[in-house]
């Protein structure tokens, strides 16, 4: 079994007012353990515990029974912080620092040597994509910007645990994929990432294990995969196929034969993500004006491009009735709901 | 008389000591004993704490709780409190007089008469060592934590506090709102000549006081709890990082930033001041940094218990001897005696620097002072007051009268010969032979500093030997100064600092930043109190709390004469009395059920006030000013010491400081 690398045991904390009354509980018993090299996810709805958890877990606050452990230290152990990094919801950064100035700072607090502070404040500039605007001070950047800034400074002493609260807020799509992808490729380093966001896609998109949290309570632990597995309905793929009702029909026999119902049948649909970030991507390769308004002959020229029938693809929408459709791969492909998943990480 | 012809030198004017060397025994066990109260009351408090809501799940370390060693020292404390309760009750009953039950409504507090037996001193010790058990115990995580901090990661959060004062252009608003008030003062004020230097260092001073100390506290203030509301504290402390390392980069960061400004501005300020043209006599006056030797003051008279005489002028600084003619000489006599002479006396005519208050019953004659006679003598040379006449002898009068006879023959009896007279050589040799040198008739004017040269050879003779007291214990002065007021029905007054020998000149320009440090101690205090207070308080309350405590110092004369019960009127709850009342501040009150009420709550009020008493800084004893403005030297002494006092005011706020910052929910 893996090492564990946070663990919490009947960690509560409650909230009192001035006299120490009792005002909300934001956390309830929480037994929790993330192991090394694992994305863990913390879900839940406003208020149900997620930034307290991560605010316990940093000693940002005291716990009110139980305890919190990081790397086998009780959570308000200063040392422990030399092998972490976070990354806050927003980007709490000196505003009147400029991106080196900012990662000089946080590296000092490190106490990382200079030269080995300047090469890697340098080197993370670049992988967070701010080198050009590395002399501009934090009070001129978008939100995006300083997320990416903050991520930075998250990763300066090459920490073995992230924990990223809401790493995707503020950011664009194209930053959103970014983050993403970086996420993957830390975890891909060896090192473990620990993240609450309200983007369940992000979620699912990433995390290996999460946690969902209702009003303070752990409502549910485990593998995304397992979670998100229905396996009472069967996913099937194919290409080359033309969506007839003999088809259909055909299908229908089959899987009847079996003991099954045929309860949707179509062509897939893509997200929204991997349209945007294709249309990004082409006007990158052709730059001009792509988009022709609608006109009395052509209303459909308002559509920028046609529903993907190729590239990556997304499990048939439940409102889409067709179950199946054409994979870029060309090949037929069956696999439960779920697995699609596990085909965008191949595909990254 | 034409006050251009007198030399004008300066005089200080100083309502207290300043604090020396010889003083810190004292001041450290007070020290002790405050601070130890302090700690102590802390300690109950945190170990009340810790045992009330124990650690959750027993992780010794979520929080800092009651280690052994504190918990050993706090009982060690306690006994030793608890020991020196019992000394002092012991010592109550001992010395318990029966006194008068009858209220006396205006009659202030008496003060204790403080009679020090064996039981007193005991009990003072044992709260002394009380105290400092309170402060170790008290102290114990923070020295344990101390070790691990890191000066990198101090001066990383020092440097950001730099940063960000200079690029949100504090820096820049604090030069503009100083720079006015370096230029010279006789720019924008008709002043007198000789007060054109004195009155620039006052307003440079004043200006750069007033500036500094409010953007100071300002920034302090607001320092910790804009990190805190801003959340970019959530990123230091989730470093490795020590929460004190954060008060500490703070502190430090700003007090670099003032300390840099403070003294850019001050070496502005002298360079403008030395790039005008200064008048010759305000050169004179303040263009100076006199290194001078003071004497302990007594006054001697026919009446063993006399003390100078009050005159009925309200501010009673100096104390006046009455003058007598030469038919009825006056017996009183001004004495300043000197314990300490350098050795670079000896080695040329040392002036004697003196400005004397005057006080006349009569009309004197126009453009005329009133007329004094001044004795120097060493310790070898004893005088007493003759039994029956007003004069003042030599105790050796076999000696008196071999002085009497070589000074006549060589035409120094009762003169006042000065150095440049032929006659000073026999002067230097007289006074190194027997210890006495005498100047007469000298003129003296109103508040115009004069002087007179004193032979070398007087030092001389007072050194060759090391006087021994008969009995051991007492102290012999090694030369003494005796002035006589000669003319009659006038008066002259003295103070201890109006009367000096001036030992050596020091350099200006270097005195003028000795004195911007005394300015400089001050803002590191408002930037502690700031800090300190903002670990736990908004930035506003934080503010204002480090100004009430910075301006109740200043009134620190005051509030500590309401503590003891000695200001006219009584304390509040008897003034609103009188208010209501309509009564003066000296009438008697009746002792009515509600003047008791008002009593008993004024005398709670002092309780509370003298313990209050302890966190006010005493921020005049970092006030230079008058050294610096009236040309004398700032003694590194008195420096050393104000950093001491500094340091001895800001280490129970350091801790204070520690704990508030550890045990605090960043995110809450």
């Amino acid at each position: 079994m893996a090492e564990s690398v946070v663990e919490t045991r009947n960690l509560t904390k409650v909230y009192r007012d001035f006299w120490g009354r009792r005002k909300k509980v934001a956390l309830n018993a929480l037994d929790l353990t993330i192991y090394r090299g694992e994305i863990f996810g913390l879900l839940g709805p406003n208020g149900s515990g997620k930034t307290t958890t991560i605010k316990l877990l940093l000693g940002l606050l005291f716990p009110t029974s139980g305890d919190a452990y990081v790397f086998g230290k009780p959570a308000v152990n200063v040392e422990k912080n030399e092998r972490i990094g976070y990354l806050p919801e927003e980007s709490y950064l000196y505003r009147f620092l400029n991106a080196e100035e900012t990662l000089d700072f946080y590296g000092r607090l490190f106490d990382i040597p200079p030269d080995v502070r300047r090469e890697r404040a340098a080197q993370l500039i670049e992988r967070v994509g701010l080198a050009n605007d590395r002399k501009r001070i934090l009070r001129e950047y978008s939100k995006g910007m300083r997320q990416r800034i903050g991520l930075a400074q998250a990763l300066i002493n090459d920490p073995e645990l992230v924990i990223l609260d809401e790493p995707t807020s503020g950011l664009d799509p194209l930053g959103t994929r970014w983050m993403k992808d970086l996420i993957l490729e830390l975890r891909d380093q060896g090192k473990t990432v620990l993240m609450c966001s309200h983007r369940l896609d992000d979620v699912q998109d990433v995390c290996d294990r999460i946690a969902i949290l209702y009003n303070g309570d752990l409502q549910t632990l485990g593998e995304v995969k397992t979670l998100l597995e229905d396996a009472n309905t069967l996913e099937l793929r194919a290409s080359n196929v033309k969506l007839t009702d003999e088809l259909k029909a055909d299908l229908a026999a089959v899987l009847q034969k079996y003991g099954g119902t045929l309860t949707s049948f179509g062509h897939p649909t893509t997200t929204l993500e991997d349209l945007f970030l294709r249309i990004v991507e082409e006007s990158k390769q052709r730059p001009g004006r792509r988009f022709l308004p609608p006109t009395e002959g052509n209303k459909s020229a308002a559509t920028p491009a046609a529903p993907a029938s190729s590239g990556s693809t997304n499990s048939p929408n439940n409102s889409n009735p067709a179950p199946a459709s054409a994979n870029a791969n060309g090949g037929a492909n069956a696999s439960h709901a779920s697995s699609n998943k596990s085909g965008k990480k191949k595909k990254r | 008389m034409n006050s251009l012809v007198i030399p004008l030198l300066g005089i200080l004017v100083l309502e207290r000591d300043p604090i020396g060397y010889a003083d810190l025994p004292g001041l450290l066990k007070t020290w002790a004993q405050d601070a130890g109260g302090f700690a102590a009351v802390g300690l109950v408090l945190w170990m009340l704490n810790a045992y009330l809501t124990p650690p959750p799940g027993g992780t010794s370390e979520q929080r800092p709780r009651v280690t052994k060693l504190m918990l050993m020292l706090a009982i060690l404390a306690a006994v030793v409190y608890a020991c020196a309760g019992g000394l002092m009750y012991a010592a109550s009953l001992k010395t318990a007089t029966p006194t008068s039950t009858t209220i006396n409504p205006n009659a202030p507090t008496p003060m204790a008469t403080p009679q020090i037996g064996t039981l007193d001193r005991a009990a003072d010790w044992a709260l002394v060592i009380g105290g400092i058990l309170a402060i170790i115990a008290i102290a114990e995580p923070f020295l344990r934590d101390l070790v691990r901090l890191r000066w990198r990661r101090i001066f990383a959060l020092a440097r950001i506090s730099f940063k960000e004062a200079i690029r949100r252009r504090v820096l820049f608003v604090l030069i503009v709102l100083a720079l006015p008030f370096l230029f010279p003062a006789k720019w924008f004020f008709a002043i007198k000549p000789e007060d054109e230097l004195r009155s620039t260092v006052s307003i440079i001073s004043f200006a750069l006081s007033a500036v500094l100390l409010l953007m100071a506290g300002l920034m302090a203030s607001f320092s910790i709890p804009n990190d805190v509301k801003n959340q970019t504290i959530h990123t230091i402390v989730t470093k490795p990082v020590e929460r004190f390392e954060i008060v500490a980069g703070r502190f430090l960061g700003y007090t670099a930033l003032m300390t840099l400004i403070l003294f850019g501005l001050t070496a502005l300020s002298l360079l403008f001041m030395r790039l005008t043209r200064i008048d010759q006599a305000a050169a004179e006056e303040t263009l100076r940094a006199r290194k001078p030797v003071y004497g302990k003051l007594g006054f001697k008279s026919r009446r063993e218990d006399f003390s100078g005489t009050s005159v009925g002028r309200e501010w009673e600084y100096r104390r006046y001897v009455a003058g007598g003619s030469q038919a009825n000489p006056s017996p009183q006599r001004a004495i300043w005696s000197f314990y300490r002479i350098p050795s670079s006396l000896t080695d040329k005519p040392v002036p004697c620097e003196f400005a004397f208050d005057i006080f006349r019953t009569t009309k004197g004659e126009e453009n005329k002072g009133v007329f004094c006679n001044f004795v120097f003598v060493s310790w070898k040379c004893p005088q007493r007051l003759h039994p029956d006449k007003n004069v003042w002898e030599w105790v050796d009068q076999a000696k008196r009268t071999e002085y009497e006879k070589e000074a006549r023959e060589a035409r120094v009896f009762e003169a006042s010969i000065k150095p440049n007279d032929p006659r000073w050589a026999k002067v230097e040799a007289l006074a190194e032979k027997y210890g006495f040198f005498e100047f007469v008739s000298k003129e003296v004017f109103d508040y115009h500093t004069l002087s007179i040269d004193v032979p070398a050879g007087l030092f001389k003779n007072a050194l060759s030997e090391t006087p021994k007291s008969g009995d051991g214990s007492t102290e012999i002065p090694l030369v003494q100064v005796y002035v006589q007021c000669t003319s009659p029905t006038q008066f002259i007054g003295v103070a201890p600092y109006d009367l000096y020998l001036l030992e050596s000149e020091g350099v200006f320009e270097l005195n003028f930043f000795k004195g911007a440090i005394g300015l400089w101690c001050r803002l590191v205090i408002v930037i502690g109190l700031a800090t300190a207070c903002s670990t736990y308080l908004s930035g506003v309350i934080s503010f204002l709390v480090a100004v009430f405590l910075f301006i109740a110092g200043l009134f620190q004369e005051f509030v500590e004469e309401l503590a003891k019960g000695t200001s006219v009127g009584g304390g509040p709850f008897e003034a609103l009395n009188r208010l209501v009342k309509n009564e003066t501040l000296t009438t008697q009150l009746d002792p009515t059920p509600t003047v008791q009420v008002a009593l008993f709550s004024d005398q709670v009020f002092r309780w509370l006030l003298r313990r209050f008493i302890n966190v006010i800084p005493d921020v005049e004893n970092f006030d230079w000013t008058k050294f610096v403005s009236e040309g004398f030297d700032i003694r590194p002494e008195f420096l050393i010491v104000n950093l001491l006092f500094l340091i001895g005011y800001l280490l129970p706020w350091a801790i204070l400081a520690y704990y508030l910052m550890k045990s605090r929910e960043i995110a809450a």
